[in-house]
């Protein structure tokens, strides 16, 4: 018993070095760092690089890992992301630092090698030494966790509140402008923060690697439990986050303790462990009543004030009169030449080409769904991947063991999913949008470690195998069938955007109060896109199924859904086309690397889609978006031209007669 | 005499939003100029530009000498040019004794302690409040903060924006009077009023802006009822 709670006050130790370095920094920088664990991760994978790899001491390896290359990381990456990111929307925010935690593990990858890891050591030199205190074992690696926790939130505390480096810490969470009014340069402040930040990460990364194994999947679920930390903290108090920290990871050595070892729910009532405590949390507040829409503003009404504004309003205004000048065919020029283009697709692709198209046809539709909520509805919600899976795994069992025809089979899919997605928007209606990425993404976990997992999908490992519709068996026909539901959906959101929902939608994405004096209730129509975007990511997954033939619940691992989002985004949340295309590269993209590209070049398609999301931090609108807008421009330039000749004459004549 | 502060066809954009639209001013050393306006004129929009807070899209500032135009804030501010901004210009979240160790902390580390010092035997009242947080503190002891906060290490020139905004009268007398101490220690203020008479009696030179534009500018003796009224509009008479 005392052992398991020494183990588990180790794992809490873990947790709670994570939780107040992300605290820390979205405190002072207004970022939560969703790419912590991929930092931790990265880290971690540089020790082991240097220390077994490459033979060099423990101290060596430390030092390199942890004193240099950690800090010049967070500098790095301070300079390339997060200070374009400060004054950005919420969803840039996370969705560029998703794309970092998408990048950061391929890179790694890349850079130290494909290698597979059993066992990483930590800190402590091997063998590792074991200490006997008072009867109970206990590892130099657990004793060297023990010393860093005391460090980290005990001399990080006392320097937070006594030291003069501390204050300014402090001062930049209270108000920037005011920060550099008194003559301190920000700029040094947040470089600091984000130094020390990421050398907090890869302490965590590289004191978890002997425990949970170093693999990046293992690294994003410790991240999960850091998270529910932060959200139980309400993402500002150090103090509860890191005792929440410490009761997540007794719950967790609890459980082992309780729990036989060999059951199937013992591993998966740990990774619940994360879930819990946010159930508990959400419970708690909806009981309370309290407020939790987290405004992501750093600072006081000063910092509001020199905030650069305006922008958005110059663009869109300058749309609308750009839309308004044009005809019919120039306003839609660039959805009719896609949907021509992947009409005829399918007759020039053959063999594995072809069937990866149709794949991308029926993603399309999945990604369509995180067009409506995100994109539409503003919800940052990580578990669109979820509702795939649901939609998708329940196909097959409809069809395959319940024998029902198998687009019916898909529809039913869809409904199955739709009232857990009404679930997931009512438990998180009222919460900021952080609240709601964080705990859409634990759930997210949850589903896959608790229900994905059950036998009936798995079937051994092997999925369950569905048959096309019998009028669209070959891969061409499917394609097709495919791309009809696409374009279905694809117009029933374009007329969404433009029905009355579609602009109350609009107004409840610019601001939630502002809607509020206009009338509309906001939860109805949250509720409302949460439903639709569930019934849709479910139909969605139920044709990538079909396009499959075969339903594996690997294909919705949440890292997976991560990436989705990622490449959504990066090719633009607020387009249906641009969810086609968005299909097409993340299928199709990463064939033609691994067709016509060396093996050491495997990662370079994740790589990019990680590099893409993190482009959004500069171009908010994605790139089908920015190079449309340019195309209708230059469709508008031509269009003046044309009819400044006819104007030219129509009143030249007139001009000779006068 | 070269100008303490000399600010020349400044304009300054909010995004589309132009706010100020070539503004030239200049302020000598130890004089008081009071910068008049309606409500939008852009008189915050000036100061903010002036010390860095939000870019200017075109024109120049000097001051002391050197081109500051483009500088950041804390450059511009460790040269010499401190602004209180609109607002409180404190810390609210940081005592008060941690506000004034942040207005101090550029300073040499032997000089911080009697820096500090100082700023309490001017205002009494931060030393009874040494360790309460600034937010908490009242409307008039969060401008006396500020104010102590800025002359804690007495800078060339002070820019005040609105500080006896939301202020008992006669809490903004005392603020008005620790202002007119500031300027006997030869201080250069740039005074950004609402109580245009007030503001005037202190004021050496008055600019009035409307619009984002200067449209008066000249001698406080000589704003009178009728260039107040023409340029301020009716009702600047209530005020003070």
């Amino acid at each position: 018993m005392v052992q398991y709670i020494i183990a588990g006050l180790v794992l809490g130790g873990i947790y709670a070095i994570s939780s107040s370095g992300l605290v820390v920094t979205y405190e002072s920088s207004g970022i939560l760092n969703f790419a912590f664990g991929s930092i931790a991760f990265f880290i971690a994978r540089l020790y082991y690089f240097l220390n077994i790899q490459h033979n060099m001491g423990i101290t060596v390896s430390a030092v390199l890992s942890l004193v240099v290359a950690a800090p010049a990381l967070g500098i790095l990456l301070y300079f390339a992301l997060f200070r374009f990111l400060r004054l950005s929307s919420s969803l840039v925010k996370v969705v560029a630092t998703l794309g970092l935690s998408v990048a950061l593990p391929a890179v790694a990858t890349t850079l130290f090698g494909n290698i597979s890891i059993l066992v990483a050591p930590g800190l402590a030199p091997q063998p590792v030494h074991v200490f006997m205190v008072a009867g109970v074992p206990i590892t130099m690696d657990q004793v060297i966790v023990y010393i860093s926790v005391i460090l980290t939130v005990v001399v990080g505390g006392l320097v937070l509140r006594f030291t003069e480096v501390g204050l300014r810490v402090r001062a930049m969470v209270d108000s920037p402008a005011m920060t550099s009014l008194s003559g301190t340069n920000p700029v040094r402040v947040s470089v600091g923060v984000w130094a020390v930040s990421t050398f907090f990460a890869g302490l965590a990364g590289i004191l978890a690697a002997p425990i949970i194994g170093l693999d990046s999947q293992h690294f994003t679920l410790l991240v999960a439990a850091a998270f529910a930390a932060v959200v139980a903290a309400r993402l500002r108090s150090i103090p509860i986050a890191v005792m929440v920290s410490f009761a997540m990871g007794i719950a967790t050595s609890l459980i082992q303790y309780y729990l036989p070892s060999s059951s199937v729910w013992t591993s998966r009532m740990i990774t619940a462990v994360p879930f819990l405590f946010i159930a508990i949390f959400l419970v708690y507040n909806l009981i309370l009543r309290r407020d939790l829409s987290d405004s992501t503003k750093v600072g006081s009404a000063l910092d509001a004030a020199i905030e650069p504004h305006g922008q958005g309003v110059l663009e869109s205004s300058e749309a609308a009169v750009l839309d308004a000048s044009m005809g019919f065919i120039a306003r839609y020029s660039g959805p009719i030449v896609v949907a021509i283009i992947a009409m005829v697709l399918p007759f020039l692709m053959s063999g594995v080409w072809l069937t990866l198209l149709v794949q991308a046809y029926a993603l399309g539709i999945v990604f369509l769904a995180i067009t409506l909520v995100t994109g539409e509805g503003g919800m940052i919600w990580l578990c669109q991947i979820t509702f795939a899976g649901i939609g998708g795994l329940w196909t097959a069992q409809l069809a395959t063991d319940y024998h029902w025809p198998v687009l019916l089979a898909v529809l039913a899919g869809g409904l199955i999913a739709l009232p857990v997605g009404l679930l997931v928007g009512f438990l998180t209606i009222r919460l900021g949008g952080l609240y709601v990425a964080l705990i859409t993404l634990t759930f997210a976990l949850l589903m896959e470690s608790l229900y994905f997992t059950q036998g009936r999908f798995s079937n051994g490992g092997l999925g369950v195998n569905v048959l096309r519709p019998s009028f669209a068996t070959s891969d061409r026909a499917f394609a097709y069938v495919c791309l009809f539901v696409f374009i279905l959906v694809a117009l029933f959101v374009v007329n969404l955007r433009r029905s009355t929902t579609g602009m109350a939608l609009d107004a409840v994405r610019s601001s939630e109060p502002g809607a509020r004096t206009l009338g509309i209730s906001v939860v109805q129509m949250k509720i409302v896109v949460a439903g639709l975007a569930a019934l849709l990511a479910g139909i969605g997954g139920g044709m990538l199924v079909v396009a499959q033939t075969a339903a594996q619940p690997v294909n919705y691992s949440t890292f997976l859904g991560v990436v989705w989002l990622a490449v959504v985004v990066s090719i633009g949340i607020r387009s249906s086309i641009a969810a086609l295309v968005a299909g097409i590269t993340f299928l199709v993209f990463p064939q033609l690397v691994t067709t016509y590209l060396p093996t050491a070049w495997s990662q370079i398609p994740v790589i990019l889609f990680g590099l893409g999301a993190i482009g959004v931090a500069k171009f908010p609108q994605g790139t089908v978006e920015q190079n449309g807008e340019k195309f209708r421009r230059i469709l508008l330039k031509q269009a003046k031209k044309r009819s400044d000749k006819k104007e030219l004459a129509l009143t030249s004549p007139q001009g000779e007669a006068t | 005499m070269a100008s303490l502060l000399s600010v020349k066809n400044l304009s300054v954009s909010y995004g589309p939003a132009q706010a100020i639209f070539d503004v030239s001013l200049t302020a000598d050393a130890g004089e008081v100029v009071a910068i008049l306006g309606a409500n939008g004129a852009g008189k915050s929009t000036l100061a903010r530009a002036i010390s860095g807070l939000v870019p200017s899209s075109s024109g120049s500032v000097e001051f002391d000498g050197a081109d500051i135009t483009g500088k950041l804030a804390h450059q511009i501010r460790r040269a010499g040019l401190s602004y209180i901004p609109e607002g409180r210009g404190i810390f609210p979240g940081l005592s008060v004794i941690e506000n004034l160790r942040m207005a101090v902390a550029q300073e040499r580390r032997a000089e911080r302690g009697p820096a500090i010092e100082r700023a309490i035997d001017m205002f009494p009242i931060l030393g009874e409040r040494r360790h309460q947080r600034a937010g908490s503190l009242s409307g008039g002891e969060q401008q006396m903060l500020a104010l102590g906060r800025v002359l804690a290490v007495p800078p060339k020139l002070i820019i005040a924006d609105e500080m006896s905004l939301g202020l008992a009268p006669i809490v903004t007398e005392s603020v008005f009077q620790s202002l007119d101490a500031a300027r006997q220690q030869g201080i250069t203020i740039v005074l950004i009023e609402q109580f245009v008479h007030r503001a005037l009696s202190l004021a050496d030179r008055c600019v009035i802006l409307g619009r984002g534009a200067v449209t008066w500018s000249g001698a406080a003796a000589d704003a009178g009822p009728e260039v107040l009224e023409s340029y301020l509009g009716a009702g600047t008479e209530l005020s003070a």
